[in-house]
């Protein structure tokens, strides 16, 4: 396995110089920040990560009537809020899915359905595989089911889903989907996140999706 | 420096002493380690912020299963985990409405800043390699970890270090022969 190539040997030093002494007063400051509050001190990325699981912890403990005041709130300028056919924080596990799905009345529920369907089912082909997904994406738009690795794995797996928020724009309808991922693990409460997908209303596809997070669960 | 002493550590030892010497000993491991495997300075500062507050955090249950250098990697790579499940990068945002060729631009840019970080240009080849190949290599080539570790830090069999590292050198070399 030693058959060392030469170029390896540059390797030994490292890429850049990045611990900076700035750096390290930063972290030095924070852990004493944290040992005088008692609290632990989070990195910006975590805390964009828990505030996001936070909003929908907010969102789950909340009931329908106020899940719709929360999120029509926090719309961005131009979007409003969607009669639409699924109810706030509808949803279920993949039968309930399949059985939206068989029942579906406009191109747009058939899509959201219908997709959520596929990651349920791991038919998803990431990374430039044809799966079933992909009669619900615009062809343009394909590349972006990449978003969705992390759905794609035996294990933590996508086991319920949940429409957390549905709102409309100009050009068709956001779906914001809240996830619960199981591992199989005994005792180990799973993950739980979210993605958001925009479906035209011309077209019935999907042509801009986002995954906004995984968490693990805390309970 | 001889970390021996983190397994037996008891009440009222100088924990902020110990988070200097971690750092004076491994920052620039862990900084790197991170670096290397998101490829952004400012992620990697993130992360290694992170890991040492976390070793901070733990230092009690570190009880030497593995060596200290091995455990802090181990939280970063952990934490580099949580960074790519964040919510930070995976924001939808008006390029994901363009195709992929229009977004072509912040790939560039992207390039463009790695090039300034990393002087070195086997390094440059190493970071454009898969992050499964590229986190083989730079723990066993860079921080002379040997493959049973490696295994344990990524979860993965002995077997299939081995076959990343060789494939990880393989195209490396490739790489450099395609510039000569």
């Amino acid at each position: 396995m030693d058959n060392k190539p030469e170029w390896e040997e540059h390797l030994s030093a490292p890429p850049a110089d990045g611990f900076t002494p700035q750096l390290m007063r930063r972290i030095a400051e924070q852990s004493r920040k944290r040992t005088e509050s008692g609290k632990p001190a989070i990195p910006a990325f975590r805390l964009a990560s828990l505030a996001a699981g936070l909003a929908l912890v907010i969102a789950l403990l909340m009931g329908k009537e106020d899940i719709v005041r929360y999120f029509s709130g926090k719309s961005a300028a131009g979007i409003s809020d969607a009669g639409g056919y699924f109810a706030h924080k509808e949803g279920g596990d993949l039968a309930w899915w399949q059985k939206k799905k068989a029942a579906a009345l406009t191109k747009e529920e058939q899509t959201l359905a219908g997709a959520v369907v596929s990651i349920m089912t791991r038919d998803i082909g990431t990374f430039g595989r044809k799966a079933g997904i992909d009669a619900y994406f615009d062809p343009a738009m394909l590349h972006l089911k990449d978003l969705l690795a992390d759905y794609d794995a035996s294990s933590p797996r996508l086991t319920e889903a949940y429409v957390l928020e549905q709102t409309e724009d100009s050009e068709g309808t956001i779906f914001k989907i809240g996830t619960v991922l199981a591992t199989g693990i005994p005792g180990d409460p799973g993950y739980e996140g979210s993605f958001t997908m925009h479906v035209n209303r011309t077209s019935g596809k999907i042509d801009a999706l986002s995954v906004e997070k995984t968490v693990e669960r805390t309970g | 420096m001889d970390f021996e002493y983190l397994n037996y550590l008891g009440e009222g030892h100088n924990k902020d002493q110990i988070l200097q010497d971690l750092m004076t000993a491994y920052g620039q491991d862990v900084w790197n380690f991170a670096f290397s495997l998101t490829r952004h300075r400012d992620a990697a500062d993130d992360i290694a912020q992170e890991c040492f507050l976390k070793a901070y955090r733990n230092l009690e249950s570190f009880r030497g299963k593995s060596s200290v250098k091995t455990w802090l990697l181990t939280i970063t790579k952990n934490a580099v985990r949580d960074y790519r499940r964040s919510a930070f990068i995976r924001k939808v945002t008006l390029m994901d409405k363009l195709p992929r060729g229009e977004a072509g631009g912040s790939l560039s840019a992207e390039q463009e800043a790695l090039d300034q970080i990393v002087a070195d240009a086997v390094w440059r080849k190493v970071l454009a390699l898969p992050a499964k190949y590229r986190a083989v290599l730079v723990l066993y080539a860079h921080h002379q970890l040997s493959m049973e570790e490696i295994s344990q830090l990524l979860s993965i069999s002995v077997g299939t270090v081995k076959s990343r590292l060789f494939r990880a050198r393989q195209r490396v070399t490739a790489m450099i022969e395609e510039d000569m």
